[in-house]
């Protein structure tokens, strides 16, 4: 009966153990899917006056997840990158499932691969430590541009644009502005966070 | 502690120093540097004694510089206690940031000197 009782406790642990590690991998996830979602939604306000082509737009504010999701939360960064995107593809556009999931494969991969050359470029670990604003544009240029070429290049491998490169310059001016925009309101809510809980 | 918190602290410290735009115009930063050492004498600082502290920059150049600052929320005005008509300029919690902040600036240089 002892034994029993152990063995039910010892499952109760491995249960809650198992619960636990999902939830570590879920919660980024969809944290990255959601917050993608919310700037989509957001970026949908101005995008039919500012879009390029299909696809391709002046200004992206869901671009600024790419690099920062990767920083954050790693490989799950990339699967909420993907997921964000796939959803997105499927709720406002009517491209085929096969299209959906190759754009959404280069939105979570194109950033995953700049920013784990960056990061190994600077010798900066996976924790981080020394990152300076210097660093980060550096990872932001690099995802955007490596994104923006697979994207282009893709688009016009699938006929979709007339060659790889006239698409080049609106979609890394808006990835480019999308992400600084996202920045720049970050900083501004740090700061004031900080000056609030400094009391001035 | 866990690295998502660890990276997350390290990415809020990069995204903080990104650059801005700067703060003030030359004459606002040469001006708020004058008041900065009238300020450190310990003396009030009036009107008056700001127009005479800004060598090459004429009264009314002053005036408007000194409402600029205090529109960028770096200088007040204060009453002057026994004279009515005279106001007191006195730096704000912003401006003593902003000069510990280039101190902080200094102090840095010397250290990687």
């Amino acid at each position: 009966m002892i034994r029993g009782h152990l063995l039910h406790g010892e499952h109760a642990r491995m249960t809650q153990t198992t619960l636990m590690s999902a939830g570590r991998i879920l919660a980024p996830v969809l944290a990255t899917a959601l917050a993608w979602l919310a700037l989509y939604g957001i970026n949908g306000i101005w995008t039919a006056a500012l879009a390029w082509s299909d696809g391709v737009t002046w200004f992206f504010l869901p671009a600024a997840l790419r690099p920062l999701a990767i920083l954050l939360f790693g490989w799950r960064g990339a699967a909420g990158l993907f997921m964000g995107a796939l959803l997105t593809m499927a709720a406002f556009t009517d491209a085929p499932w096969e299209r959906a999931v190759a754009v959404a494969a280069i939105s979570a991969l194109a950033p995953l691969m700049a920013v784990t050359c960056v990061l190994r470029c600077l010798a900066l670990k996976r924790h981080l430590r020394g990152l300076t604003a210097l660093h980060l544009m550096g990872v932001v240029l690099a995802s955007s541009a490596l994104s923006v070429a697979l994207h282009n290049l893709y688009y016009w491998s699938m006929a979709l644009h007339d060659d790889p490169y006239s698409g080049l310059l609106p979609m890394l001016v808006g990835d480019l502005l999308g992400t600084f925009v996202v920045l720049y309101a970050a900083r501004s809510a740090l700061r004031l966070h900080a000056r609030i809980r400094s009391g001035h | 502690m866990p690295k998502s918190y660890l990276r997350f602290l390290s990415l809020a410290k990069a995204i903080q120093g990104l650059p801005s735009l700067p703060l003030l115009d030359p004459v606002e930063e040469r001006l708020l540097n004058a008041l900065a050492a009238l300020w450190a004498e310990g003396g009030d600082v009036t009107v008056l004694q700001a127009m005479q502290c800004a060598p090459g920059a004429s009264p009314s150049t002053v005036q408007r510089r000194l409402k600029s600052l205090q529109e960028k929320g770096l200088v007040t005005y204060a009453d002057k206690p026994g004279d009515q008509r005279a106001k007191r300029i006195q730096p704000t919690p912003l401006a003593n940031q902003y000069f510990a902040a280039l101190a902080r600036c200094m102090d840095e240089a010397v250290r990687c000197a």
